[in-house]
């Protein structure tokens, strides 16, 4: 996701489902104002992006492409694994049961390579405190994926264990470095009205720069 | 009188992390010439300048997108607390050629003092 994208999806977002961002906007007595406001917030969330998204976001390579593979794959032997499971219905489990363990089993080791894959991805481009913050943040989401990797692993949710694995797998991740970047953005908007008086930088825009987070989204 | 009383200047800032690209396409969207650098506690760490894009990446021939602000910031820098007095942090500069500096409240960058606004409080 490039800056441009980002401060797009959220900007809309922030002013019309914040509660906090809302009432702050609500403040300004004339429209003029209640754009100045919304420029300043866009100007945060580019700064945020700048700060905790970018690195994130726009060093996804090949590594991104591979784990998308091996989940989706992971997801194919998973559904595979289900319906070889009750392939000659309940009494024939016994028989089919093997073959389906095979294929769950395929499911999981490339569903947990892609989970690898993206936790690393994680520890070395995202934004925290520090390396003690991200290993928690990665163990948290691992840990809150595990119930539903059991659940897909099983043959008995038919489908809805493996979908949520599926879909709730990278966006893990994706959605930490979001929820991160946009607190910011918004801290930093609030807060702004905050303590002593301050000047803009808007004030300080060059009108022959002023859309220059086209360029510098790529 | 205390720096909160000043007017400061919202805080220009970019991460150490930033490319110097980046910090290259801010200073060309805002007309300051100076950018303070701060880390992942948005604490100050240094300051880059124009001049030092061109003295220390351009003129040096090295590649601005694999250089980072941490890599040619100047540091350290003189770091103001909001509740300093204004004559004491004053007296601390006079010996330096800086004509701004960054306004911190619990260590985080909240703002920019410059030389103007300190010259119009000091006695």
């Amino acid at each position: 996701m490039g800056k441009q994208e980002f401060v797009n999806n959220y900007i809309e977002r922030l002013t019309t489902k914040d509660n906090d961002i809302k009432d702050y906007l609500e403040r300004a007595e004339t429209e003029d104002q209640k754009q100045e406001l919304k420029k300043r917030l866009k100007f945060s969330l580019e700064n945020a992006y700048d700060a905790y998204g970018k690195e994130y976001f726009e060093s996804k390579g090949i590594g991104s492409y591979l784990s998308t593979a091996l989940r989706w794959g992971g997801a194919a032997a998973d559904v595979t694994g289900t319906y070889t499971f009750w392939s000659l219905g309940p009494a024939g489990v016994h028989i089919t049961a093997p073959a389906a363990a095979g294929f769950k089993g395929a499911a999981l080791a490339g569903k947990s390579l892609a989970d690898l894959i993206d936790s690393q991805h994680y520890l070395r481009h995202a934004k925290t405190k520090g390396l003690a913050d991200k290993v928690k943040d990665s163990t948290k989401i691992i840990t809150e994926g595990a119930l539903e990797r059991a659940a897909s692993y099983t043959p008995f949710t038919f489908g809805v264990a493996e979908a949520a694995d599926l879909f709730r797998g990278k966006s893990k991740y994706d959605a930490k470095v979001t929820n991160r970047t946009l607190q910011y953005a918004k801290d930093n908007f609030l807060n702004q009205g905050k303590g002593p008086r301050k000047v803009n930088l808007t004030k300080f825009e060059d009108p022959a720069y002023k859309e220059d987070n086209l360029s510098i989204a790529g | 009188m205390k720096i909160k009383d000043c007017v400061l200047i919202e805080a220009f800032k970019c991460n150490q992390e930033e490319t110097i690209v980046d910090v290259a396409k801010k200073l060309r969207k805002i007309t300051l010439r100076h950018i303070f650098v701060t880390n992942e506690q948005d604490e100050p760490q240094g300051i880059i300048s124009i001049v030092d894009i061109n003295n220390r990446v351009v003129a040096e021939n090295k590649n601005p997108q694999e250089l980072k602000a941490k890599d040619i910031m100047s540091q350290p820098i003189e770091i103001v607390n909001l509740e300093e007095d204004i004559e004491t942090f004053y007296n601390k500069i006079t010996e330096t050629n800086h004509v701004m500096w960054p306004v911190t409240e619990n260590n985080k960058m909240i703002g920019i003092i410059t030389i103007h606004q300190l010259m119009k409080h000091i006695k």
